[in-house]
């Protein structure tokens, strides 16, 4: 083959591979918009003579392009639909980049009153302000993500004064990612009609079915009357993978509601003013299951911080609901008008594990059985409140609710599967919540040793306890939690010890102590 | 929902939080322990050779005397004919007391496996003298001597 040839057929080759893996990206333009351009015989594709409507350059634009919206009004003509993205392509408005929270700016302001409607996957819309979505007829929102589509980015929008703020879709494939965006006063039709009210909301319409894979994290809803986030939908299987955290709520209705959400997680937000009287800041309806609810600050509402209810409208009964680490309520008397958390009878299979809570008291939450002398916000319904912190989240010591006593063990555990062993001894005591002691610990297996002190007795019952500590530099981790059970007089067989130290997960466990015993008293 | 009165209640409920309860003075010392120990040559006990232990120990010792706790050892050993054969120590610590040497020495009853298959023996008396790197045990009226620890730790405190 000559040089020649050779070039060619490698040129080919190249040009076949660009092909084959598809060159759209590399060769996506660059579209302009502004309020003194203009759409007639324009592509939008030079800076310098922008079209004038976002549709527009939509229509223009090949998948991949991005379209740059100068600050201005657009009302988004023809009247009578909504603006409308159904390419994936990304739309920076004049605050690209700029987080929207308490951002007081020029804006890219889109004021269509049927709203926008994203029909295409993986778009992205930074930068903007939605505003008087307010007819209907049509989507009744500021965005509305369309059924069957994935991967919606909405970054550093402001929307506002809509019926709804956001419909929310995602069949899966990519992440819809909900940031920086600051969603306020949704209230056309609130009380009225179509979910009015609500800053993001799905359903099984809006969705066209399941919703998977949904980060909202580090907004601001604010003022809206129904719901900061609103997950209505009531037909199975739901929604599953929706973490919200690290947003800010308040002066809404509530601040997030939830039926037939599963494997999620409700994190880090901090929830105020929650105007929705019998309600709460966090309200679960029927069949949510292994959702945690953690590190939130729930401060003050007209309802309760949360609540648990079983409507018989989808599924059962919610289940492998956790809610640690929360602070619900503060010290005094500006709090929840209702319960810290209200469980109905059948709203949750089996007892809600609501430990290492910040109730707004040292003394716990205010509980007529279990704790009738706390002083916190209340507690109604199946949940295990005990133990509660002793002071706010974090670093409150999760010792609230301990009672006084001892435990001591010394035996051995089994640690793996072919008979290796581990030996313990320790003494732990707990003084009304104030943990002593010591642990040594040793894995006759790999030689891990722990020597230890007991900082935390968090569990203390006539046959259970827990504690954890801190351990000595010559020890095989810093810290250490351990759970031992007494559950005979000849502990061989019987009673269990477990421990959790690095990595190692409940080493020891799950079955009895093969040799030893251990007391509680 | 918070009570009335809540923060004069908050303040006493707070101040008992903190407050030592009278099961904290009575504790004087805490011995603790999970290791593994080496006999010198020649121990031995009811016939069966000794080389070696592994202890795990939890007990709280009063300053009156009496402690609660738990003493579990294996020892290690070989029967007359050569086989492994370790003896099992299952002991209910009642009483201790710490040295001013910080040895510490705990006493009870305990039941002892022989590890021959047949039933252990129940109540036998025992006495371990512990320190950070050693550990003697009297078992019945065998004094085993004093065991060199090789692997964990044992605290008195």
């Amino acid at each position: 083959m000559t040089r020649a040839k050779r070039y060619a057929s490698g040129f080919l080759s190249v040009l076949a591979i660009l092909l084959a893996i598809g060159v759209s990206a590399a060769w996506a333009a660059d579209r302009y918009v502004a309020t003194t351009g203009n759409d007639t015989a324009n592509n939008c594709s030079n800076s310098l003579f922008p079209c004038q409507t976002i549709q527009k350059a939509i229509n223009e634009a090949s998948p991949s392009d991005t379209i740059h919206v100068a600050a201005g009004i657009y009302p988004e003509p023809p009247a009578g639909s909504p603006l409308t993205v159904n390419k994936t392509l990304t739309l920076l408005g004049a605050q690209n980049g700029v987080d929207a929270r308490g951002r007081v700016a020029t804006e890219s302001i889109v004021t269509d009153s049927q709203g926008t409607y994203v029909t295409a996957s993986n778009v992205v819309i930074d930068g903007f302000t939605f505003e008087n979505s307010t007819n209907p007829a049509f989507t009744n929102y500021g965005i509305l993500m369309g059924a069957g589509t994935t991967g919606t980015q909405l970054l550093n929008n402001i929307i506002q004064n809509n019926i709804v703020g956001i419909g929310l879709a995602n069949s899966g494939g990519s992440q819809v990612l909900i940031r920086h965006n600051q969603i306020q006063n949704n209230n056309v039709f609130f009380n009225v009609c179509c979910a009015g009210g609500t800053g993001i909301y799905t359903d099984e319409f809006v969705s066209g079915g399941a919703v998977k894979n949904v980060l909202i994290e580090e907004n601001a809803f604010i003022g809206n009357d129904d719901a900061g986030i609103d997950v209505s939908n009531t037909a199975l299987p739901g929604v599953s993978g929706l973490d919200v955290s690290t947003n800010s709520f308040d002066m809404n209705g509530r601040g997030v509601v939830l039926f037939n959400t599963h494997m999620s997680t409700i994190h880090d937000n901090s929830i105020t003013n929650s105007t929705f009287v019998g309600s709460a800041a966090i309200r679960l309806f029927d069949n949510n299951s292994n959702l945690s609810i953690m590190n939130n600050d729930l401060t003050t509402g007209a309802g309760r911080a949360i609540r648990l209810s079983f409507l018989g409208l989808v599924g059962g009964p919610s289940s492998g609901v956790v809610i640690n680490e929360n602070n619900i309520g503060t010290v005094g008397f500006t709090n929840f008008v209702g319960e810290g958390l209200l469980v109905e009878p059948g709203s949750h299979v089996g007892t809600v594990n609501a430990e290492c809570n910040w109730w707004g008291s040292p003394s716990g939450p205010f509980n007529a059985t279990n704790n009738p002398t706390g002083t916190g916000e209340e507690v109604v319904g199946d949940a295990d409140f005990t133990p509660w912190l002793a002071a706010p989240a974090p670093g409150g010591a999760c010792i609230g609710g301990v009672p006084s006593g001892k435990v001591t063990g010394g035996g051995q555990v089994r640690v793996n599967m072919t008979g290796g062993k581990g030996t313990f001894g320790f003494n732990a005591k707990s003084d009304s919540g104030v943990g002593s002691g010591h642990l040594n610990y040793l894995n006759h297996v790999t030689g891990a040793h722990l020597d230890c002190k007991v900082t935390f007795v968090t569990e203390l019952t006539p046959t259970t306890a827990k504690f954890e500590g801190t351990c000595s530099p010559n020890s095989a981790a810093m810290s250490f939690m351990a759970e031992v059970e007494d559950n005979a007089k000849q502990g061989k067989n019987a009673d269990k010890f477990k421990i959790t130290y690095g990595t190692n997960v409940d080493e020891g466990g799950p079955g009895p102590i093969i040799s030893g015993n251990i007391e509680i008293k | 929902m918070t009570r009335l009165g809540v923060v004069l209640t908050a303040i006493f409920g707070f101040v008992s939080v903190l407050a030592p309860a009278a099961v904290a003075a009575q504790d004087a010392a805490g011995v603790t322990g999970a290791g593994e120990a080496v006999f010198p040559s020649g121990a031995a006990f009811n016939g069966v050779s000794l080389s070696g232990l592994t202890l795990g120990q939890g007990v709280w010792i009063a300053g009156n005397g009496t402690a609660t706790g738990q003493f579990q050892a294996v020892l290690l050993g070989t029967s007359l004919f050569g086989a492994p054969q370790d003896v099992t120590v299952e002991g209910k610590v009642s009483g201790g007391s710490v040295a001013g040497d910080g040895s510490a020495t705990l006493s009870g009853t305990a039941t002892v496996d022989m590890g021959d298959g047949n039933l252990p023996l129940p109540a036998v008396p025992f006495t371990v003298t512990a320190s950070t790197g050693s550990l003697g045990l009297i078992l019945g009226a065998t004094a085993l001597p004093t065991a060199t620890l090789t692997a964990g730790s044992i605290t008195i405190e």
